[in-house]
């Protein structure tokens, strides 16, 4: 969230109050920016098209968030509405669950099982890479535990997860949450490029996407930069790692609490569902209901838009809470472990995401 | 020197940044923002099923 950025320690408030009135300012930002990068990729392409000019299409995608980061790092983004922006992950959540009435349950099997597979691969390798590069720059332990946690599942709100459960200190979840976000930014321009370059189909560049980059809000934008496919399958694979946060943060909490620096867990199932993201639930109910025939093929569509509206306003947020002068306050340390943990996950993933397609003919 | 733990910090502390760090604002019953988000999708979607919202554009 913009917050994450400009100021780290409002992270650990966790959740945007509810106070509609102090959130609509930012809202309204959100909706102004992302409705200006849709006006402009509509008005470009018209103009090409009127002109015979053979211009590269770009997505509303792409220009909702450099319009997002050209107002965050040149006035900055005011006061009265760091709120409302920071609600982007909401959106992101809404649109998520809505994205369901696209998928049949059959097809989430179907795909479930191989993303399950390198999900599982991807948190494994993750992990014991980026804990042996922590002890290798010799990080403190608890830094390296959240990048491993960030890296490995979820990126902001794993972090947020394991600060609390490891009893991390502030500082460290500042320093990983601006190395995530930072290489979450550079995964949007590079990923497609790398994408294209290969010549992936929608299919292994939205797996690849939802494996290696760990921001969910980042994940579906590097997706929709690539294909709607692409972000539609970016959204199923990063829904599947992110189902795994409770599970993942419970082993940390159990090693920390062993290690006599973190209080033991109580109850075991009762952290697990605290810490599930409840909107992987959403998805799967609406996939369930669309599965049964609920909505007609017009509804589908509406929930559909409805959806694309909904990530309108996150693609906008991720452009206005991405401040790279506070970024750099940060230091430099974390984030070269950060970097260069992330482009040897994004190769490894990328190796297992060619390797399969090529065994599954995708 | 107390050995108190803090919630966001590690090791020993002293009592005064334990006192800070252990103290947790008080709740109500509230939802987390990933169930708001689920309701209000799921509302969105009654409302879309039930020929509320008849075509949504975009």
């Amino acid at each position: 969230m913009a917050d994450a950025v400009t100021h780290p320690q409002a992270r650990t408030g966790a959740q945007p109050s509810f106070q509609f009135a102090r959130l609509l300012p930012g809202i309204a930002l959100l909706a102004v920016i992302g409705y200006a990068g849709k006006v402009l990729e509509q008005n470009i392409n018209r103009y090409a098209r009127t002109h015979h000019y053979t211009i590269p299409n770009i997505e509303y995608v792409l220009w909702a968030i450099l319009l997002g980061l050209l107002l965050s790092n040149t006035i900055g983004v005011p006061q009265i509405f760091r709120a409302g922006v920071a609600t982007y992950e909401f959106w992101l959540k809404v649109g998520i669950v809505l994205l369901g009435s696209r998928f049949l349950l059959g097809d989430i099997a179907k795909l479930g099982g191989v993303s399950l597979a390198l999900v599982a691969i991807e948190i494994t390798g993750a992990i014991a890479f980026m804990t042996f590069l922590g002890r290798a720059f010799k990080l403190k332990p608890k830094l390296t535990s959240l990048l491993a946690v960030g890296s490995a599942v979820c990126g902001v709100s794993a972090i947020i997860a394991a600060k609390g459960a490891i009893e991390a200190d502030d500082e460290d979840s500042s320093f990983s949450i601006a190395a995530i976000l930072a290489l979450g930014a550079l995964a949007l321009f590079t990923f497609p490029l790398i994408g294209h370059a290969l010549h992936l189909s929608d299919r292994a560049y939205g797996l690849w996407a939802g494996l290696a980059v760990d921001n969910t809000a980042e994940a579906t934008a590097a997706g929709a930069l690539y294909s709607e496919a692409a972000a539609k399958l970016a959204v199923l694979v990063k829904s599947t790692r992110n189902a795994t946060i409770g599970f993942v943060v419970l082993a940390y909490a159990i090693y920390w609490a062993s290690q006599g620096q973190a209080k033991a867990v109580g109850n075991k199932a009762a952290f697990l569902w605290q810490k599930f993201p409840k909107f992987v639930l959403g998805f799967l109910f609406i996939s369930l209901v669309a599965t049964y025939g609920v909505f007609d093929k017009e509804q589908i569509t509406s929930l559909a838009n409805l959806s694309r509206w909904a990530f309108l306003l996150t693609f906008a947020g991720v452009g206005l809470r991405t401040n790279f002068r506070e970024m750099r306050k940060q230091g430099l340390r974390p984030f070269v472990v950060g970097a260069i943990g992330e482009i040897v996950i994004a190769a490894f993933t990328l190796a297992l995401v060619v390797g399969a397609s090529k065994y599954f003919g995708w | 020197m107390s050995t108190q733990h803090g919630v966001f910090g590690t090791g020993a502390v002293d009592s005064s940044k334990s006192e800070r760090n252990t103290r947790e604002p008080k709740r109500g019953w509230s939802l987390s923002l990933d169930s708001w988000a689920v309701l209000l999708a799921v509302g969105l979607a009654i409302l879309v099923r039930l020929g509320v919202f008849k075509h949504i554009p975009w």
